[in-house]
């Protein structure tokens, strides 16, 4: 909200305070001060006097005046239209800067010499006037020589503050003065204006409130003899304050409603009788607050047609709705140039209502703003008065009553709960109950427990918590001795935390690095993933591409892989851990209230912890011996990631989903537990990401069911032979759909019971001196024993079955 | 006069034998002149067959001779291969090798920035007591709003732009929910939460992404009061920056906590003086960008919790508590000198390698 140190002028003198200080007293006091700007006219822009115009010799739309500054008589060279002698001028002189750096030197206009230059509105920074020079008001013209700014008090500062929503009562310049009144310790002035209240003579309209529950007062105020256009002077000073604090300048009737507004906090609105009148015809004007008949129509100021909903309170002639209560205006009634007799409403409407309304049509106003927030219910009679001072009234005309103001409930507390929550500092009871007064809260303290009356303004104070944050805020934190809460149990390391570190550790030192993007995905992405509509779809998402929660984290990398390649085209490794979700059939949706407690155990979607890890590179010219050797590097990693754990499969030949290769992936399974996937990305999924020319070796690991699985893990010290091993090399000739995996199976098999400890695959070789179709498998045999040192005898006998039952069963050839 | 013969036979082998060893320019050319001279057939050895033709008073002594000629160069051999063994090193010593040339293999990978920065805090929060603990990120609206003091059709809502899933779901916009749900699981106080994770907000720009990293802490203990909370957020800032670091607290405004206060810390940049050293880092006026020549910055928001948000999870009525929260990118950029919030989520390499 912005505040104009000029309009708070009004309501308390903070003259001998400098701005930083008010910023400081009001920021630290809640009320964060997010900027301020200085409007300071340059005094070298003086009042003078227009005494002979006569045209340029040389250019037809110039004219040379001689301007009178009172001492001084200046010639200036000018081009505006609307000059003419004895005109009373702004006279910007030579060095003197204008807004936008503009900065007046003496000139020579066409061989004619011009002493400075006579001002628009705007290049004066006062408004969007730019439609001839500045004319000022005969009113002035004892004060030739004068600098503008002082004369016509242009000068002023904007506060920018950030109200926080529980503070509606500091919405308003009244409602800052007040808060700096209690901050500064220093009272607020009186404005004295007085407004005559007159009978309703010429043809009242009937009145009638039929929603009292959220309508609490409605009145129609009219000024006699108000005629906007008389009021142009007075009216170019106020839309110069409310373009400042932010408000457009309108009709001057609506600027009376947006000075009230920004005053005092009050909304009000402005309806042109004559309108009301004739829609009425003869039957005389008669105006309700009620509720909107579903379908009813209006068609507000911002010229939007709303179709209103039974829940809608409106303000309605017989015709129909004139007004969407505390929100905005119908424009049929709406006052505007032609205007020459108003009705302005002042009146209370419920909080909730007018914020239904406002967000059921995102209708936005100044007025719901404050409603929805809180606006004080006894603020009538000033608003009254601060419209007829802004129509320089002091008569009104009024019609209709304040409906019945809920007294709100009074509030104690003990003395000693406040010395409890500020730290056990003893306070002084004295200071407390004259600061909550400064506020405006009614408070004594009576054997050390407060009685306390929260004021109309201020809705936040509703229990008594809420006067004990004033009295912290007003005080400020700094009275408040900081010391360290007693300790606590050490805390525990989840098999959750040990497991991603494990994971971020075996891939980081292969040289993954961790990637974090968005949890979104698009549909078009989500079609990559699999085909069912499970998914969690975003009501109202920022764009296309992040309609939905993703259901793989695959999607990002490769979407980051995208971009990357777009630059480097080497290879990139990379992973990510995060969550994926599905939908969750919405039957089994349980209730929060009786949840009562499960951790996640009433979550809304499927959400499951994910590892990702990606390795792409350029194809090359062989790309399946690329994606050979990817697999290989890749497989490594998976391996270490299950170090624990001998007995990891990878099964071949079922259903990933369509984001993995059905041919060259597997899953990962672990005592009958599937953890996750191995392989090549899809081609297809690569090519959607324009990643044609890469090959992608993946894989997914679920971390939840790979933490369950590794907190069951007790390692133990297992005894190593003394003695050294044997080993044999073998080389065998295999089909190419051979599986290394069954030649281990086989070998196993041959030597159970054996001293046969491991067999490591060492080299696969398809090439020239091999049959087309055919592998060759070199593997190392290792014997152990931790009996003695095994003898040839002991291992050949094995070998050699192990190679007879090679050949038998996959027909295995000895290289 | 056999003996003397032999021995002086026996003296000129030897000598021959070392004057070749010394001359010897390898250890292949000193292991076949120790077999030459020693072995069983060595020319030494071979002076001794003469034996028979001795009496047996002499044949000792030319025994002896042998002995002390084999030791001799034995000696020689000895010598001459630490000789070679010398020379070996130093020559090996002289290879000059070019240490300038390229490193080979594998680099190691990284952690995200923003998961260093979060574990960063999270470590701090740790040594200050907090259990780390986690929540749903879609929310049902009583864990993210209603419980929290958000009532329906209140203001407060306003203040964070909320992704729906539907009307009663949301995503979480922030991790306050993972208190509520600790509170409810755990039935009574004391409760010393670090809670984590994504969370997702409707806005997108510079400074604001849809999905972020918040944590907050909450501890929940009878007699807590409010210098346990300015103590801890104190020394969680400075433990988690620098000990110099200065802390202000200001009123503000929280649905979940009253009295509320937003905590400024001291500008990274100027170290709170409003000019920064680097006048790179400062703006036109000559004021230090990051804090706009304040010397503050907002950092963290915190308060003690509201009593509706026990109320909510039917904690006792005397009971108080204090929480505070923190965005981890926030965080990210202050340490990193990074202005737009997007370079972490677009995990560009050049970006990534940097931390």
């Amino acid at each position: 909200m912005l505040i104009s140190r000029k309009l708070l002028n009004q309501w308390i003198d903070v003259s001998k305070h400098s701005i930083e200080t008010i910023s400081d007293k009001l920021s630290l006091a809640g009320l964060e001060v997010e900027g301020t700007e200085t409007f300071a006219l340059d005094a070298r822009v003086v009042l003078a006097r227009v005494l002979h115009v006569e045209k340029h010799p040389d250019a037809k739309k110039l004219s040379v005046l001689q301007v009178s500054t009172g001492e001084n008589t200046e010639q200036i060279v000018c081009g505006a239209a609307n000059v003419f002698e004895g005109a009373l001028v702004a006279l910007a002189q030579p060095g003197a800067v204008l807004p936008g750096e503009m900065t007046i030197a003496h000139a020579e206009i066409r061989g004619v010499k011009s002493a400075g230059m006579l001002a628009s509105e705007k290049e004066l920074g006062l408004s969007e006037n730019h439609e001839g020079i500045m004319i000022v008001a005969e009113e002035h013209s004892g004060r030739l020589g004068q600098s503008i700014a002082t004369l016509l008090s242009l000068n002023d500062t904007i506060l920018e503050i950030g109200v926080t929503p529980d503070r509606s009562d500091a919405l308003s310049h009244f409602g800052i003065a007040r808060e700096l009144s209690a901050l500064l310790e220093q009272d607020m002035l009186q404005d004295g204006y007085e407004v005559e209240e007159l009978a309703w003579v010429d043809a009242p309209p009937s009145l009638k409130i039929h929603a009292s529950d959220l309508c609490q007062g409605y009145r129609l105020v009219s000024f006699p003899n108000y005629c906007s256009s008389k009021l142009a002077d007075k009216a170019s000073c106020d839309s110069r304050l409310l373009g400042r604090v932010g408000f457009r300048s309108k009709a001057s009737a609506v600027d009376a409603t947006n000075l009230c507004l920004v005053n005092i906090g009050q909304p009000t609105h402005a309806f042109d009788a004559a309108k009301l009148r004739k829609r009425a015809g003869s039957e005389g004007v008669s105006i309700e607050v009620r509720c909107a008949q579903e379908g009813e129509k209006i068609k507000t100021l911002d010229e939007v047609e709303v179709v209103l909903s039974s829940e809608d309170l409106v303000i309605a002639d017989r015709k129909g709705p004139i007004a969407i209560a505390g929100v905005m205006g119908g424009l049929e009634t709406a006052v505007d140039e032609n205007t020459t007799e108003v009705w302005f409403e002042v009146a209370h409407f419920a909080a909730d209502s007018v914020r239904a309304s406002s967000r059921r049509h995102g209708i936005h106003s100044e007025s719901s703003y404050r409603y929805e927030r809180g606006v004080d219910p006894l603020l009538h009679e000033r608003a009254i008065r601060e419209l007829a001072k802004a129509c320089n009234a002091s008569q009104a005309h009024i019609l209709g009553e304040q409906g019945l103001i809920e007294e709100a409930v009074s509030l104690n507390f003990m003395h000693s709960e406040l010395e409890a929550l500020v730290g056990g500092t003893s306070l002084d009871s004295i200071r407390v109950v004259k600061r909550l007064q400064n506020l405006g809260i009614k408070t004594r303290c009576e054997k050390g427990e407060y009685h306390i009356d929260p004021p109309t303004h201020r809705p936040d104070l509703t229990r008594s918590v809420d006067v004990m944050a004033e009295w912290v805020r007003t005080e400020g934190f700094d009275s408040i001795v900081g010391v360290k809460p007693r300790p606590a149990k050490p805390p525990r390391l989840g098999s959750r935390r040990t497991t991603r570190k494990h994971l971020a550790k075996v891939t980081q030192a292969r040289g993954f690095r961790e990637h974090v993007n968005l949890a979104f995905m698009s549909h078009a992405e989500a079609e990559l993933v699999a085909s069912s509509d499970e998914y969690v779809c975003i009501a109202n998402p920022l764009g296309v591409e992040t309609a939905l929660m993703r259901s793989s984290l695959q999607l990002g990398l490769l979407k980051n892989a995208a971009a990357q390649m777009a630059h480097s085209g080497h290879t990139l490794r990379c992973y990510e851990m995060g969550t994926i979700f599905t939908s969750k059939h919405s039957e089994n949706s349980p209730n929060p209230r009786q949840a009562g407690s499960a951790l996640g155990a009433d979550s809304y979607a499927k959400e499951h912890e994910i590892f990702s890890a990606l390795e792409i590179s350029p194809s090359g010219k062989d790309k399946l011996e690329t994606i050979r050797g990817a697999l290989a590097k890749v497989k490594l990693v998976v391996e270490e990631v299950f170090d624990f754990e001998t007995s990891l499969l990878f099964e071949q030949n079922q259903d990933f989903g369509r984001l993995w290769h059905p041919s060259q992936s597997a899953s990962l399974v672990c005592e009958g537990h599937k953890l996750g996937v191995f392989g090549v990305i899809h081609p297809r999924v690569l090519a959607f990401y324009g990643l044609e020319k890469y090959s992608a070796v993946a894989f997914d690991i679920d971390v939840e069911k790979l933490a369950e699985l590794r907190s069951q893990i007790r390692r133990t010290y297992k005894a190593f032979s003394k003695f050294p091993g044997v080993t044999r090399d073998i080389s065998v000739g295999v089909p190419e759909s051979t599986r290394v995996s069954a030649l281990r199976e086989i070998l196993r098999e041959a030597g159970q019971g054996s001293a046969l400890e491991s067999i490591d695959v060492f080299d696969i070789y398809r090439g020239d001196t091999i049959e087309a179709g055919q592998k060759a498998v070199a593997m190392r045999l290792t014997f152990q024993s931790h009996a003695g040192t095994l003898k040839d005898e002991d291992v050949d006998p094995i070998v050699a079955s192990a190679l007879a039952l090679l050949e038998s069963k996959l027909g295995a050839t000895q290289r | 006069m056999v003996l003397q013969a032999l021995i002086e036979e026996l003296g000129a082998e030897e000598s021959n034998l070392i004057k070749t060893i010394e001359a010897a320019l390898s250890s292949e050319e000193l292991e076949s002149l120790r077999v030459k001279a020693i072995g069983k057939k060595g020319s030494l050895t071979k002076v001794l067959r003469g034996m028979g033709k001795l009496s047996p008073d002499d044949r000792p002594k030319l025994g002896a001779a042998a002995n002390q000629a084999r030791d001799r160069v034995n000696n020689a051999l000895e010598h001459a291969k630490k000789r070679l063994e010398n020379a070996a090193l130093e020559a090996e010593l002289k290879i000059q090798l070019d240490l300038s040339e390229p490193s080979a293999g594998l680099s190691l990978g990284s952690s995200h920035p923003i998961m260093q920065v979060q574990e960063e805090i999270l470590s701090v929060m740790d040594r200050l007591g907090f259990q780390r603990a986690e929540g749903p990120e879609i929310e049902h609206d009583f864990y993210n709003f209603e419980a929290l003091n958000f009532p329906h059709n209140h203001p407060a809502r306003d203040m964070q732009d909320t992704f729906f899933v539907d009307e009663n779901v949301v995503l979480r916009t922030h991790t306050s929910p993972i208190q509520i749900r600790q509170m409810l699981a755990q039935g009574e106080p004391p409760m010393h939460i670090s809670g984590y994770g994504r969370v997702y907000r409707h806005d997108q720009d510079a400074t604001h992404s849809p999905m972020f990293h918040q944590i907050e802490g909450l501890w929940v203990d009878h007699g807590v009061h409010l210098g346990h909370l300015k103590g801890t957020i104190t020394a969680f800032l400075e433990t988690l920056f620098t000990p110099e670091t200065g802390v202000r607290f200001r009123p503000s405004y929280f649905p979940f906590t009253e009295p509320s206060a937003e905590v400024d810390m001291s500008c990274v940049m100027c170290g709170g003086s409003g000019v920064a050293h680097d006048p790179a880092a400062n703006n036109e006026h000559g004021k230090c960008k990051m804090c706009k020549g304040t010397g503050w910055i907002e950092i963290l928001g915190a308060g003690m919790v509201d009593p509706n948000v026990f109320g909510a999870v039917n904690f006792p009525k005397d009971i108080r508590g204090f929480a505070f929260g923190i965005g981890v990118e926030r965080v990210a950029m202050l340490k990193y000198g990074i202005s737009d919030i997007r370079m972490f989520y677009e995990n560009d390499h050049r970006f990534l390698s940097q931390f």
